[in-house]
């Protein structure tokens, strides 16, 4: 059954506090049963009068006012165990919800950077805030009230067969078919229902992304009735279908009611023709007392069951989603990691591409890149320049072929030493929420404060400094500090340069820095790159003509390589490129340069 | 009052009170048969005691019986349909309320938001208040309705049993409320720990790449891990607080089981009831809390709705930007006078003046942070100016309604919004009656010819969400074709829109030099050389214009704008250092 396999899993997740866990069933459970003890008192008062009816006075009003005191009692412990059953299965729920949450951050603190890549964090932070709050009303309610509407029941039998056992058969009639009702309606949910309900929540979910991303569009271009048509059609139609589901079940829903509040309508007739047959009158009485007793019991547990199974299909939703993370393989690490004599970087055949079967980000790519010296990749986008830097910092592994560097494949390198020789400045830059000081030394714990100052200095992030309340020491993200994106590179530029590893990586996108901060960014360039072996992804052709190689990727294959000069000899692709980037950069808005 | 709370129509409130007065009937139709029972119960005694001769009547207390079924069944019935009626009309309406309000929100509210806040304001805050709509309201009223009428009836019958099985409900009431005062000051504090997990979270994700190179993953990781379990304590005591209070209060309910018990046989034995009303009462006893409990219950959750409801209705009651619908200026400038603005508290713009003429292009210089950009939207009223005022034509755009002020406007800027649709309709957004000629040479305008060509489909092409199949310079050339289409008279531009697919800028460049033809141009330069031939150049600086005039005039000027030039002509020099 797949709720089992629910449970079991997350029984999986709760470690130790399976204990807890199970000591809130049993206290649920026990809860449940001397719930039930409170209407035997109910019962025994009833008994008493019917023992005494011959004689009124004879009836023991000391017992009775016994028996009122011990349902208040009864009632009271069942109250404290069931809040007790609470406490725990909530402090079960929310341990397990953090040990999950821990767990989660640190498998994914494991995972292949490639994997972030794709999954934008805003997506991932979700799965393992939203999806794990859902098990948590899974294991804080519905988990120890699953357990005493089991228990009651096995009671409630044992209870039966003291009394009228064919006025006990007779009962279970209506809850049996309260039973099967549920079941088919589980069934039929399960099945068609859930993954129907699922589609039409993510489509009414997509319409309501791509009409708020929309808005400003329809606005600019007076085109609400459009847009906001397509919206409406989505929420119709989950509408519609929730509606119809809804009312398919108007029948099924209500049977399921009435035969769970209708152990009346069978318990009348058993009694009265049992009665009418003779038999033992008392016992008679009293058994049908006792179950007129007891039904509201069954009434209410039987409900509870129903409310909370449709909760059980979420929670396997979400249960998914955080599995499907655990089950990324983490970036495997070599048994006997080795150390490369140098930073000679080779690709030997290398073949990449993203999802299976999909085209080749990379095919067959071979190329040599000297210590020492700058390779610049160029070419259209697709053409796989972020790849070849994605594959050398490891966010992926190549899938054939092999990156060699100092003749040691990266693979066959401890991944954490080799981060350690490689600086990657690329275009979106996070800082932490610390100090200026503490974001530089990140790669450097060990730095002394002269020498990150050092390489703000070189990193030209003096006069950022300057303009911030603690220096140095200011704390980025607080509020008020606020920085530019030119100047987050710049910061990020000094943490490279204090990192001084022998490889750089570099994506060249300054673009939309303004003037001044494109000036220093390129000044502390110089500074990181000096004497490094780098590998950068140009845009603006101007900035490489002095690399010692220049690769021409397209459609995933090096087309050209060689110097500025060597290729511009050649008059191939890469001269075509530069004279269009010739061109693009003498426009001048309002100007008459277009053809 | 749940007009107010929950944002539904007249009709939906009406529905609602009817559902929980369908919910009240069921109720009760499931206490009656307890009357039934104690009949027969009664019968039974009599017959035992020999009362009464003879059988008791089978057909006449089964027909009753199912008389009694079929209004469980019935009432159900109809509580459901109701409930679903209400709750999914409801639901529909709301969204499409909410959607249509957005539409009404300044820009610049759309623009503050994160999409995703936004979304999920609409999508989950509406599921959470239909969920309560849908089943809580209708229990809460049901509940309490069929709970406390079944008291008034009982009490006509013995006040003193009735009495006894009420008498802790005031009790309940007090500790409820008592309990919320206690915990609300927790679940602030939980809430806000939640808020650290969060942010926690996010930072961690978005830094990963820089974690993992480095020694602090391990650290960072438990520090993590300390903020993750920081909010336990404050988790299980809230619990602690408010769930078992309320069951607590549940359970004190229920020693009205206990009293009259204590009460019947007080009275029994003094002969003031009979042995049929104590059956019934004790029958009544073991029942009538369960619709109360739920009332309880189903109030719990609607308080905790409250949240979600109270974000629909910040949303709801955002003011909306309003002005003349009607607009017919002569000439097409742009007039800032004396404009001051502030997002917040301080001036993001100080004291601006001067004339973006139709004809002309005017471009907005100086270094980020400066304001470019918000003086553009200003020019569009995503905001309102704080002071001075902006105008179209003469006319002053606060006075102007924001869609029929729009209707002047293109924008080319680098964040491209398109649909999943095809790249015709894509295109045709920019004038919704255009004939698909006029949508293909809006196209060829701007370039997107020849890459529309290669598509499968060609025009027909469906481009996926936000257009992902496309590259950023194919979906700027789309958006370009759209303000071809539209061929609206004034023009805001972010010139770096042209470098968004630097292996396509001239492409790009060469779509925008036509469009800008003969418009009143506004543009966010970033490359100064690109502007040298701009009509007139405005300098800006932390909020405040420093300069004007032409490339000429400021060179000559020697201010900041011919400091950045000078500096970005050094950059455009820079190449990397061959290695030695």
């Amino acid at each position: 059954m797949k709720e089992n396999k629910v449970m079991s899993r997350l029984f999986g997740y709760m470690g130790l506090f399976k204990i807890t866990m199970i000591i809130s069933i049993i206290l649920s459970a026990v809860s449940a049963v001397i719930n039930l003890y409170a209407f035997v008192c109910v019962y025994n008062v009833m008994k008493e009068i019917v023992q005494s009816l011959g004689d009124i006075h004879s009836l023991d009003q000391a017992y009775m006012v016994n028996m009122g005191w011990r349902a208040v009692y009864f009632i009271l412990t069942s109250f404290g165990m069931y809040g007790m059953a609470l406490l725990f299965s909530h402090i079960t729920a929310f341990n397990t919800v953090a040990r999950l949450r821990i767990r989660l951050v640190r498998h994914v603190g494991r995972l292949p950077l490639g994997y972030h890549t794709q999954n934008p964090s805003g997506k991932l932070r979700k799965i393992i805030e939203k999806n794990s709050d859902n098990l948590e009303t899974l294991i804080a309610h519905q988990i120890p009230d699953f357990a005493g509407a089991v228990a009651l029941p096995i009671a409630f039998l044992f209870f039966m067969f003291i009394y009228d056992w064919r006025l006990s058969l007779i009962c279970l009639i209506p809850i049996l078919i309260g039973f099967g009702i549920l079941v088919y309606m589980l069934k039929d949910e399960s099945e068609g229902f859930a993954k129907q309900y699922q589609k039409s929540a993510e489509d009414i979910s997509n319409a309501v992304t791509e009409y708020v991303r929309g808005i400003s569009v329809v606005k600019v271009f007076g085109q609400t009735a459009n847009s906001f048509r397509r919206y409406k059609a989505a929420v119709k139609e989950y509408s519609d279908y929730l509606l119809k589901y809804a009312l398919s079940m108007e029948n099924t829903d209500g049977a399921y009611h009435a035969a769970i509040n209708g152990i009346f309508f069978f318990l009348i007739p058993g009694g009265i023709i049992l009665f009418n047959a003779g038999g033992n009158p008392e016992k008679m009485v009293l058994s049908f007392l006792f179950f007129a007793v007891i039904i509201p019991m069954v009434v209410t547990i039987l409900a509870r069951i129903m409310s909370s199974s449709s909760n059980l299909m979420l929670s396997k939703a979400s249960l998914d989603a955080i599995d499907r993370i655990l089950e990324e393989n983490p970036l495997p690490e070599p048994t006997n990691p080795r150390k490369p004599s140098g930073y000679d970087i080779a690709f030997e055949h290398v073949s990449f591409a993203y999802e299976k079967g999909a085209a080749k980000a990379l095919n067959n790519v071979s190329m040599n890149i000297k210590e020492g010296t700058i390779t610049a990749l160029v070419g259209e986008s697709g053409g796989g320049k972020s790849t070849v830097t994605n594959l050398l910092a490891r966010f992926w592994d190549v899938q054939e072929g092999a990156i060699r560097v100092g003749g040691v494949d990266v693979r066959d390198m401890d991944y954490k030493q080799w981060m350690e020789q490689v600086s990657i400045v690329f275009q979106d830059t996070n800082l932490f929420k610390m100090s200026i000081v503490e974001n530089v030394a990140v790669f450097n714990p060990d730095a002394s404060r002269e020498e990150i100052l050092h390489a703000l200095h070189l990193a030209q992030c003096d006069n950022i400094i300057e303009k911030l309340p603690q220096g140095a020491d200011t704390i980025i993200g607080t509020k008020g500090v606020y920085l530019s994106g030119g100047e987050m590179q710049r910061i990020a530029l000094a943490r490279a340069i204090l990192k001084n590893t022998p490889v750089v990586l570099l994506d060249e996108a300054t673009a939309f820095a303004d003037a001044e901060n494109e000036y220093l960014i390129q000044k502390a360039l110089d500074e990181l790159l000096r004497g490094k072996t780098v590998v950068m992804i140009a845009h603006r052709l101007s900035t490489i003509i002095h690399a010692d190689q220049i690769c021409v990727l397209k459609q995933g294959s090096i087309v050209e390589r060689g110097t500025h000069r060597e290729l511009m000899d050649l008059d191939g692709v890469y001269a075509g490129m530069y004279r269009e980037y010739q061109s693009s950069i003498s426009w001048r808005i309002g100007g008459t340069h277009y053809a | 009052m749940l007009k107010k709370i929950y944002y539904i129509s007249d009709e939906g409130n009406r529905a609602i009170l009817k559902s929980g007065l369908y919910m009240g009937l069921f109720n009760i139709a499931t206490l009656l048969p307890v009357i039934l029972l104690a009949m027969v119960a009664n019968e039974m005694v009599n017959r035992y005691f020999g009362i009464t001769q003879g059988d008791i009547p089978l057909l006449g207390y089964w027909g009753a019986a199912f008389v009694l079924l079929l209004a469980i069944f019935f009432t159900y019935r109809i509580t459901y349909r109701n409930k679903h009626l209400t709750s999914t009309s409801e639901d529909m309406r709301l969204r499409m309320d909410i959607a249509d309000k957005i539409r009404k929100l300044p820009l610049s509210y759309i623009g503050r938001r994160d999409l995703s806040d936004l979304t999920s304001t609409v999508m989950d805050d509406v599921a959470t208040v239909e969920a309560a709509l849908a089943t809580s309201v209708a229990e809460f009223i049901g509940g309490f309705l069929s709970g406390v009428s079944c008291l008034i009836v009982i009490a006509f019958y013995n006040w003193k049993l009735a009495g006894s099985l009420a008498i802790c409900l005031p009790l309940v009431v007090i500790i409820m409320s008592l309990c919320r005062v206690i915990s609300e000051g927790t679940n602030k504090r939980n809430r806000q720990k939640k808020l650290d997990i969060s942010d926690g979270l996010q930072e961690y994700l978005e830094n990963i790449k820089v974690l993992r190179s480095s020694e602090k993953m391990e650290g960072y990781q438990n520090r993590l891990a300390v903020t993750i379990k920081r909010v336990l304590t404050g988790l299980v005591l809230y619990e602690f607080l408010s769930g078992s209070t309320i069951s607590f209060s549940h359970n004190i309910m229920r020693t009205g089981v206990g009293l009259v018990i204590v009460t019947g046989s007080t009275l029994l034995i003094s002969g003031e009831i009979s042995v049929f009303t104590f059956l019934l009462f004790l029958l009544v006893a073991v029942r009538i809390y369960e619709p109360l409990t739920k009332a309880c219950e189903s109030l719990g959750v609607m308080i905790s709705s409250l949240v979600s409801a109270k974000r629909i209705r910040e949303l709801m009651d955002y003011p909306e930007q309003k002005g003349a619908e009607n607009l017919h200026p002569e000439t097409f400038d742009i007039t800032f006078e004396h404009v001051s603005f502030a997002y917040n508290e301080e001036d993001v713009l100080h004291d601006i003046s001067f004339t973006a003429k139709q004809g002309q292009i005017t471009a907005l210089v100086g270094p980020s942070g400066c304001g470019k950009s918000t003086l553009c939207r200003l020019a569009a009223r995503f905001w309102d100016v704080n002071r001075g005022s902006v105008s179209l034509g003469g006319t002053n755009i606060n006075d102007i309604a924001p869609d029929e002020l729009l209707k002047n406007y293109s924008f080319v800027f680098q964040d491209v919004v398109l649909f999943n649709d095809t790249i015709y309709n894509n295109i045709k957004i920019g004038k919704e009656n255009a004939t698909r000629e006029e949508v293909m040479k809006a196209a060829k305008l701007a370039q997107c010819d020849e890459f529309i060509h290669r598509l499968p489909q060609g025009y027909d092409t469906v481009i996926g969400e936000n257009g992902k199949t496309l590259s950023g310079g194919e979906r700027q050339r789309l958006s370009i074709a759209r303000a071809f289409l539209k061929n609206a008279p004034v023009i805001l531009l972010d010139e770096s829109t042209a470098s968004i697919d630097p292996e396509n800028e001239t492409k790009i460049q060469q779509a925008i030099g036509r469009l800008i033809e003969n418009k009143t141009v506004l543009i966010i330069a970033h490359k100064l050389r690109s502007i040298v031939e701009c009509d007139k150049i405005v300098v800006l600086k932390e909020g405040q214009l420093l300069e004007t005039g032409t490339h000429e005039e400021l060179m000559k000027h020697k201010g900041l704008y011919h400091r950045l030039y000078l500096l970005q002509n050094e950059s455009l020099a820079w190449t990397v250092k061959k290695s030695i």
